[in-house]
């Protein structure tokens, strides 16, 4: 039986290792990093996004439950320079907006 | 008994300060074992048959990059004896999450726990023995730029070494993952033994999805299916995907691993403030811009010329005189004439001119190396990615490519620093069109003689162009040959620091070291050959006037390839050739074939060969042909083989060749 479940499930899904974008960028409700201003933090709630930026968002420590302070913005308005565990990291918005986050207030 | 110690860590937590205190700065560049890139390898002071090898920093072990999977590649087949994490104690989270992970190799192991003087300068206190029992592995504190801890450190490695610790699995996981782990590793045991992979490794890369390690494990479709479901089945319950619950269960771990062993106040350490504070200015909304454009126009001023130039010429001065004392020597001696000749006018000229630009190159690369170590960097990244990325590149390109302004021998070999092979290799290819101090005299000699009253608009528009044309370039390579997805940027901004004193001097000596090398190498060889098709004529018989060599036999047949460019004369076809060795060569062979004795007089001769438009045309394509073999072998170096380098040189050719076709057709109708 087990086995009949588990064909059926890799015909319908013969992706399975790299889910399609969808089912990963769904949004879980809260807000996109990008669209917090300098000074604002928020706890990561979910990290969205693909393959190798996905891997390195969470390898880097942005994982769900995670607390993070947009410290600024670059002078062309992009990228943005984050404050999580104890260090900054810089990040795109394009792909801070895979991140979402509950705003924590001031 | 031989050891090898492999050296391991995030980037910037002090890898190659550590290896230089290790091995006193003794480096080569070796083959470490079934791996295909270059490590940085060398003997460990006073421990004979101990050797160290560097490898490149990174974050994790993961997949995605190639160059985390090259280091991966070294650690699992080529079995180092002993790894040294090296772990950057004032961001210990970030850091330890790689520890997690080179636990699992099997390899035994040792913590070097870095930058201890700054975690004790803050009041913060680390159970050091807590922490070394929780990951089993001995834990060693050090300060790799104050040189303490250090002997400790070897002999705990050396003695691991010995007795074979390794570190033991530890339980960072709990629940579904755990027994996700624990399926799939007995699920795997045979495989793993057989194509000698580390089983507990291997499970957890599995769980991650590793594709590649599924197939190096040869696992057979009833097994991957399993692991499949097993996954699957861990993932319905925690209610999120492996990758996410991987890296959760991890930092979990460290998170309270450190509650019970790092002992601090709130708030952040001095040097967090301190950075923060320079950041303010450094990266401030609008002095950033200024302030980096500042600091850079210091480096080339200082560079090209005050320092650099002065000891230049002081340099050149003293090749001068050796030149001039064995040329008496030789007339001395009354060796053969042909031999004197290819000494001094051979190998002494094209050496020599070549060697007086290693000064220059010295104080680039010190200055380069303050402001990479001091964490500078980076925050340029920041700055400029913006621009950068609307021509397919990052923010980090732009580095490498102000240094091609100097000289592009060094600016190729800085794209090193670049995190992926893409933008090395983009970035690579662009760095001759900035347009580089050699071909200064070109601009100087020909502005001076075409357009006395315009020299600096000729100038600024030779640049101007050079910049132009990499721009068209890089976005035609960004939609066709460079297409692939850029590496995300993520980039971490490290503390400023003050740059240690031993690892600028061992950078610039490392440079200057290539670029001797490469003197006496390759372009001694050249050199030779250049004077032996200048001295001789096709019957080999040592000519009197240069007219007849093989030079000007050459010269005349490529002749015609520049004739739709304007300047169809074989003395110009033949300057652009000898070009090749150093660009300076253009204006002395141009001397050499029309006979000229002074500037003057080869300005009159110039009148004869070229025209104002003609003129123009021959410095747009000396500013975008082939730069100089030195380039060259960099470029081989860099994109690692001779074919890369021969289809970079076409390229060049072709865009010098089109664009001065153009800038030549559309003049001829204007004027």
């Amino acid at each position: 039986m087990r086995q009949i479940r588990h064909q059926h499930r890799r015909q319908q899904n013969t992706t399975y290792h790299k889910p399609p974008a969808s089912e990963k960028t769904l949004p879980c409700g809260f807000v996109p990093l990008d669209k917090l201003k300098p000074g604002e933090s928020g706890i990561i709630r979910c990290v969205g996004g693909q393959g190798a930026l996905r891997r390195r968002l969470l390898d880097m420590g942005l994982t769900p439950n995670t607390k993070i302070m947009v410290r600024k913005i670059a002078p062309f308005g992009d990228p943005m320079e984050l404050s999580l565990r104890n260090y900054e990291l810089t990040l795109r918005r394009d792909d801070a907006r895979q991140i979402q986050v509950e705003e924590v207030p001031q | 008994m031989n050891i090898k110690i492999a050296l391991v860590g995030n980037p910037s937590s002090g890898l190659t300060t550590l290896f230089n205190q290790m091995t006193g700065g003794i480096q080569h560049s070796g083959y470490f074992s079934t791996a295909k890139t270059a490590t940085k390898e060398g003997p460990v002071k006073k421990h004979k048959g101990v050797s160290v090898i560097e490898l490149p920093g990174l974050y994790s072990l993961s997949s995605y990059s190639k160059e985390d999977l090259s280091t991966r590649d070294i650690l699992v087949n080529g079995r180092p004896d002993v790894i040294i994490n090296i772990v950057d104690a004032t961001s210990i989270e970030r850091n330890l999450y790689l520890t997690l992970q080179l636990m699992e190799l099997d390899i035994p192991m040792v913590l070097a726990l870095n930058m201890m003087d700054e975690v004790r300068n803050n009041g913060v206190a680390i159970d050091l023995a807590r922490l070394g029992e929780e990951l089993t592995i001995p834990v060693v504190p050090i300060s790799a730029s104050k040189n303490e801890g250090i002997h400790d450190l070897i002999h705990s490695a050396i003695s691991t070494a010995h007795h074979n610790i390794r570190p033991q699995k530890i339980d960072f996981c709990s629940g579904y993952v755990h027994t996700a782990i624990h399926s799939i590793s007995h699920l795997i045991e045979e495989n793993a033994a057989q194509v000698q992979l580390p089983i507990r490794f291997c499970s957890t890369k599995l769980v991650e999805g590793d594709e590649l390690i599924m197939d190096e494990l040869k696992l057979p479709e009833p097994e991957r299916d399993i692991i499949c479901h097993i996954v699957e089945d861990m993932e319905t319950h925690l209610e999120t995907d492996r990758e996410a619950a991987m890296a959760d269960m991890r930092y979990a771990f460290i998170e309270n691993l450190a509650k019970k062993t790092i002992f601090k106040e709130a708030g952040m350490t001095k040097e967090h403030l301190r950075s923060l504070k320079i950041d303010a200015v450094l990266t401030h909304k609008y002095f950033a811009l200024p302030i980096f454009f500042g600091i850079m126009f210091l480096v080339f001023w200082l560079t090209f010329a005050v320092v650099g130039a002065f000891l230049s010429d002081v340099f050149s001065y003293g090749i001068d005189y050796f030149t001039g004392f064995v040329d008496g020597l030789l007339s001395q001696a009354s060796v053969s004439d042909a031999l004197h000749s290819l000494i001094i006018d051979g190998v002494f000229a094209g050496v020599g001119s070549v060697l007086s630009f290693l000064p220059i190159i010295a104080v680039l690369f010190f200055f380069l190396s303050i402001l990479e170590d001091s964490g500078y960097m980076p925050r340029v990244a920041f700055v400029m990615d913006r621009l950068l990325r609307h021509l397919g590149l990052s923010g980090r390109s732009i580095v490498p490519m102000l240094i091609g302004f100097g000289c592009s021998v060094p600016a190729i070999m800085a794209t090193r620093s670049l995190p992926s092979q893409r933008d090395r290799y983009m970035t690579t290819i662009l760095i001759p069109f900035m347009s580089c101090s050699a071909k200064l005299p070109i601009y100087a000699m020909f502005t001076s003689v075409f357009f006395p009253d315009y020299e600096a608009f000729v100038l600024i528009g030779l640049y101007i162009t050079g910049i132009l044309i990499s721009i068209l370039s890089a976005l035609l390579f960004k939609n066709t040959l460079f297409s692939g997805n850029p590496v995300p940027f993520v980039l971490v901004l490290p503390h400023y620091r003050i740059p240690a004193a031993k690892s600028v001097g061992l950078r610039m000596w490392e440079n200057v070291k290539g670029f001797i090398k490469k003197a006496f190498t390759v372009i001694f060889i050249a050199t030779i050959v250049i004077w032996v098709l200048q001295s001789f004529d096709l019957g080999l018989n040592m000519v009197h006037s240069s007219d007849d060599s093989m030079l000007a036999s050459l010269g005349k047949w490529a002749a015609p390839f520049f004739a739709p460019l304007g300047f169809g004369d074989w003395r110009a076809a033949t300057a652009l050739i000898t070009g090749l060795s150093a660009k300076e060569a253009v204006v002395s062979t141009l001397a050499v074939l029309t006979g000229a004795p002074d500037t003057a007089a080869l300005g009159m001769m110039l009148h004869t060969i070229f025209t104002p438009l003609t003129a123009f045309v021959f410095l747009c394509f000396c500013l975008l042909y082939v730069p100089c073999i030195a380039t060259l072998t960099a470029i081989r170096r860099e994109m690692g083989g001779t074919m890369a380098a021969v289809l970079v040189a076409f390229f060049q050719i072709a865009v010098a060749w089109i664009v001065s076709f153009m800038i030549y057709q559309i003049g001829s109708l204007l004027f």
